[in-house]
């Protein structure tokens, strides 16, 4: 498993031996925040207040 | 009756608490919400053919260690929310001795021999340590991945772990299989708190975690890698008070792939968990496979809005 550092690397090269895996997480670096955020609301049972 | 209001009958039941109206005011209202992760040892009770009044101590037991870490949580945060505010932290304090020792002694009362006993509270107790050494490390704020990981195995993943592996040994599943849940809750569990993270860091006003200072897994990884904004991540988180430096800042973490590595540490985990589950050889492991299924459909959902299929698991 890469670190963060070697992630980014990872993510951001533009070799032609780019695999499918990394060009879809590629991709999310033009998510909104709004999309991100609606995919995640459907987690609310995953919070861990007790308030 | 539900998994929930069995729970809250046996509660009540234990000696000393029966004498003490705050913990069963609180106990109540809290499972009256019905909190998803107090239902995972039945879970894993029935994944290995047991049923689910099988599991019962169990959720006590995991009811009342999570209002024990949240008591303890809110105070450590300072959140505004806690308890504590309303009752005064050495009262909080002390009513978390109080709820730990009811789930110890939850276990205690369910009746299972004496060998899978002590496995039991070994595991609640050690589950209970690691939390708090968590914890401790937790509110020195982590300034690198270490030790951002190694708070999660501790703080976080040991709940979960706990919560399978004791669900599994009281509805007298093997000593083996029972570990091998556990490991599976561990995955579960570091799931869990990377999706809390990421909602965490993109909610709107500025999360307490960004006005504070901490760096849950988004924000460590804009602080931390070498990426083209990083300068500009770190002058805003300056001014995160602002509600413009908080757009700027967000943006800023999906752009330099911050997200994109929060997705990438879910799949694997993922990945890891269904592997796990393949070698665990369940009677009935469609109970873990759909925990698995929901907290991963955040990552489904998200590919899909983006309109981009799903990845495999590649290894870069």
């Amino acid at each position: 498993m890469l670190n963060m550092q070697a992630f980014h690397q990872w993510l951001s090269s533009t070799a032609k031996a780019q695999n499918d895996y990394q060009r879809r997480l590629r991709q999310l670096t033009r998510a909104s925040r709004i999309q991100i955020v609606n995919a995640q609301g459907d987690l609310t049972w995953a919070i861990w207040s007790t308030s | 009756m539900d998994i929930y209001e069995q729970a809250i009958n046996g509660f009540l039941g234990i000696s000393g608490v029966n004498a003490w109206e705050e913990m069963q005011i609180l106990f109540q209202r809290i499972a009256s919400a019905k909190p998803y992760h107090w239902s995972l040892p039945v879970r894993a009770c029935e994944t290995i053919g047991g049923t689910p009044e099988q599991a019962v101590p169990a959720v006590i037991a995991m009811g009342c260690s999570h209002i024990s870490i949240i008591l303890v949580d809110d105070m450590l945060d300072a959140d505004p929310r806690g308890e504590y505010q309303r009752i005064g932290a050495p009262a909080a304090a002390n009513l978390a001795c109080a709820f730990q020792a009811a789930g110890l002694e939850a276990i205690v009362r369910s009746g299972v021999e004496p060998a899978i006993l002590s496995i039991a509270l070994t595991s609640f107790n050690r589950m209970y340590l690691m939390t708090a050494l968590g914890q401790s490390w937790d509110v020195k704020c982590p300034i690198d991945e270490t030790a951002y990981w190694r708070i999660v195995q501790t703080k976080s993943s040991p709940f979960f772990g706990a919560a399978l592996q004791i669900g599994a040994l009281l509805g007298g599943t093997s000593i083996e299989t029972a570990g091998k849940l556990k490991e599976l809750g561990n995955l579960y569990g570091e799931m869990i708190q990377i999706h809390d993270d990421l909602s965490d860091t993109l909610a709107v006003p500025a999360n307490p975690d960004w006005l504070q200072g901490r760096s849950p897994l988004p924000i460590l990884f804009a602080k931390v890698v070498d990426h083209p904004e990083r300068s500009r991540f770190l002058e805003l988180c300056g001014e995160i008070s602002d509600e413009n430096a908080l757009q700027e800042a967000q943006d800023i973490l999906v752009r330099c792939g911050a997200v994109s590595y929060c997705m990438d540490q879910l799949l694997r985990r993922y990945q890891s968990a269904q592997e796990a589950l393949q070698r665990a050889e369940l009677a009935r492991p469609e109970s873990i496979e759909s925990l698995l299924d929901e907290v991963i459909a955040p990552v489904w959902k998200l590919f899909d809005a983006i309109e981009v299929s799903p990845p495999g698991i590649a290894t870069p």
